[in-house]
């Protein structure tokens, strides 16, 4: 187990930091791979006079002051997002389940648009607010979600989709009417809702940053106890396994990374759902390995996403949200195709 | 006493399930529940494996009231093997097996001594060398079910509770069940409750047994004093024939209907003796 974890977790990484090089030289100028090398190498203090400074101030800046901001971003939410998609699958048991599917990225907008719309930004908590709020709002949803789904003390698959396809649409429904009674710029919020991980700074980066970190230590330390939610919650609960606990701690964390992710990129759908499946088609279905290896290959798929995002039509810019839900909802169909068939054959 | 129970009742939507049922197990005895649908004996075991909640008596295992053990301690000595058996999931036989030893590992999934050895020999026992490296979802309800009794071996329990372990199971694989599990009982002086449906397999297997109609204890004693005709029909509803065992000694139950015509069938087959050797 832990060899496997290693050689998948080398892997994913080195494939990480190849994605991170090919991305920062693409855009709208394109910029040799080898000086985006020589740029980043050069910030190391040790390699500082190593390194010939070969390369014009401006690429300088348009990598370390556009381009790595952003790649950073992306690999943060991707790696929150898929993280929190592994959560919600593992603890419901349920292999559909995501942030977006559950409700709760919308339940997390509905609060971080009005604080945006409104311009309570930084009320009471300043630069953290906005996660706070939006955490508080994407919990709400998802217990209205579970309550509507909840027949009998048992959740079945499709209801839960079911119920966050409701609450979606209602909530989606309260953000278009805060976005019509706004008097902000309507293009610039629209952008946001539909997913966008541009000009956003070094600071949105470090306000993720704890977020992921806390969630990340709580959900890997749960990677055994996801593992014997597979056989059945009585079948776990018979192994010494906390049930309620287990069901509150994880569905909290993921909603809270969730949350994070989502006031500050807005609602980017399928990440949580299409991440996870790919890790247990590569690894098998052990959290033990699903929960590591979805954090490092979640920030591969939405950097590589907003990659397309912003050069396929550069320098018009495609909403990130809108590259993930093309890849992710033929991907979703297919899940739901192929559990179908599972559920018929039984 | 290893568990003692004491006018257990419980209702649910003012239904009453349960009433004042009370009695006790010692150490290494195999207690069968036996009774009809709807008697109670899956409620009542819930309440024992502390998956349900008491609402009035109590139950004390091994000197300790039940709720006062937290899920990892109980989990420590108490095993259940259900009536499903697990599902059909990406996990190999071994990795399942490993599970069992949950509740003794630390939040890294360490344990202080090495348990390699004791899950070989749990392989060997339920012959699954063969399948060690197979995945669940490529496995036969049976083979499933041998994966789950491995796995409650590995939890290495004083206490088993089954719970209709061989509903959905072959003939075959009934027998291999209940004897591993015997086995087990007389090697370690395990105490084993079990909820069974097939009356002569409880016969065979168990050292008492308990009869619950209508969620009270209408008897309990050994084999012979339960599987009589007239309890059976006065609880079941259907009047079987009780035999001995031609090897045991043990009751066993012969089930007859009433729209079959014992007359017509003698003749029928008198009948079709004739057609064969003609």
């Amino acid at each position: 187990m832990k060899r496997r974890l290693a050689l998948w977790g080398g892997a994913g990484f080195v494939l990480l930091l190849l994605s991170v090089i090919i991305s920062l030289s693409l855009g709208s100028a394109n910029l040799p791979i080898s000086h985006v090398w020589g740029i980043i190498l050069h910030q190391l203090p040790f390699l500082d006079g190593v390194i010939d400074t070969n390369w014009a101030t401006s690429s300088e800046q348009i990598i370390l002051k556009v381009r790595l901001p952003r790649v950073f971003l992306a690999i943060l939410v991707g790696a929150c997002l898929s993280l929190a998609g592994a959560g919600f699958q593992g603890v419901l048991r349920n292999p559909l389940a995501d942030p977006y599917t559950l409700g709760v990225a919308s339940g997390s907008a509905v609060g971080a648009a009005f604080l945006i719309l409104f311009g309570y930004h930084t009320i009471l908590f300043g630069i953290w607010t906005i996660p706070l709020v939006a955490f508080v709002t994407g919990l709400i949803s998802l217990l209205v979600v579970l309550r509507l789904a909840n027949v009998q003390g048992k959740y079945k698959l499709e209801t839960i989709i079911l119920s966050g396809v409701v609450v979606s649409a209602f909530l989606g429904a309260i953000v278009s009417f805060m976005v019509s009674m706004s008097d902000q710029v309507v293009n610039e919020i629209v952008f946001w809702l539909m997913g966008s991980l541009a000009l956003r700074g070094w600071s949105f980066t470090f306000v993720l940053m704890p977020y992921l970190a806390i969630g990340l230590v709580i959900l890997l330390s749960y990677g055994r106890t996801l593992n014997l939610f597979a056989l059945g919650e009585r079948q776990a609960a018979h192994l010494g396994v906390n049930i309620k606990r287990t069901r509150l701690v994880v569905l909290i964390v993921s909603t809270l990374i969730t949350a994070a992710a989502v006031s500050i990129v807005g609602t980017i759908g399928f990440v949580g759902l299409v991440v996870p499946h790919l890790v247990r088609l590569m690894v098998g279905p052990d959290y033990r390995l699903l929960l590591p290896l979805t954090v490092i290959f979640g920030a591969i798929y939405v950097l590589w996403a907003d990659t397309i995002a912003r050069t396929l039509l550069s320098p018009t810019e495609i909403p990130l949200g809108v590259v993930t839900a093309v890849l992710g909802a033929p991907f979703f169909a297919y899940l739901l195709r192929r559990n179908k068939q599972m559920s018929g054959g039984n | 006493m290893f568990i003692e129970v004491e006018g257990l009742s419980i209702s649910f939507d003012n239904q009453p399930v349960l009433e004042e049922v009370s009695f006790s197990v010692k150490r290494g005895e195999c207690l069968g529940i036996i009774g009809p649908n709807g008697s109670g004996k899956s409620t009542l075991l819930k309440l024992l494996s502390g998956v349900e909640r008491l609402t009035s008596g109590w139950i004390e295992i091994n000197g300790k009231r039940i709720e006062k053990y937290t899920r990892k301690e109980l989990a420590k000595w108490l095993a259940v093997l259900q009536q499903e058996s697990l599902p059909p999931i990406g996990f190999t036989v071994r990795e399942v097996i490993e599970m069992g030893r949950f509740p003794f590992q630390n939040w890294l999934g360490e344990e202080a001594t090495e348990m390699d050895q004791l899950i070989h020999s749990i392989l060997d026992k339920m012959e699954l060398n063969v399948l060690s490296d197979r995945y669940l979802e490529n496995l036969s309800g049976g083979e499933r079910q041998r994966v789950a009794l491995g796995k409650t071996m590995a939890q290495q329990p004083k206490l088993l509770m089954l719970d209709e372990p061989t509903t959905y199971l072959d003939i075959g694989h009934q027998i291999l069940l209940m004897d591993r599990i015997r086995e087990w009982q007389q090697e370690d002086e395990l105490t084993v409750i079990s909820v069974l449906h097939d009356l002569n397999l409880a016969a065979l297997y168990c050292d008492r047994l308990l009869l619950l109609h209508n969620g009270q204890v209408v008897a309990v004693g050994s084999p012979a004093d339960i599987i009589r005709p007239e309890l059976i029909e006065a609880v079941y509803g259907t009047a079987p024939i009780v035999m001995e065992h031609p090897v045991y000694g043990l009751p066993q139950i012969i089930l007859q209907g009433e729209s079959i015509d014992s007359q017509e069938l003698s003749t029928k087959k008198k009948k079709d003796k004739v057609g064969i050797s003609q």
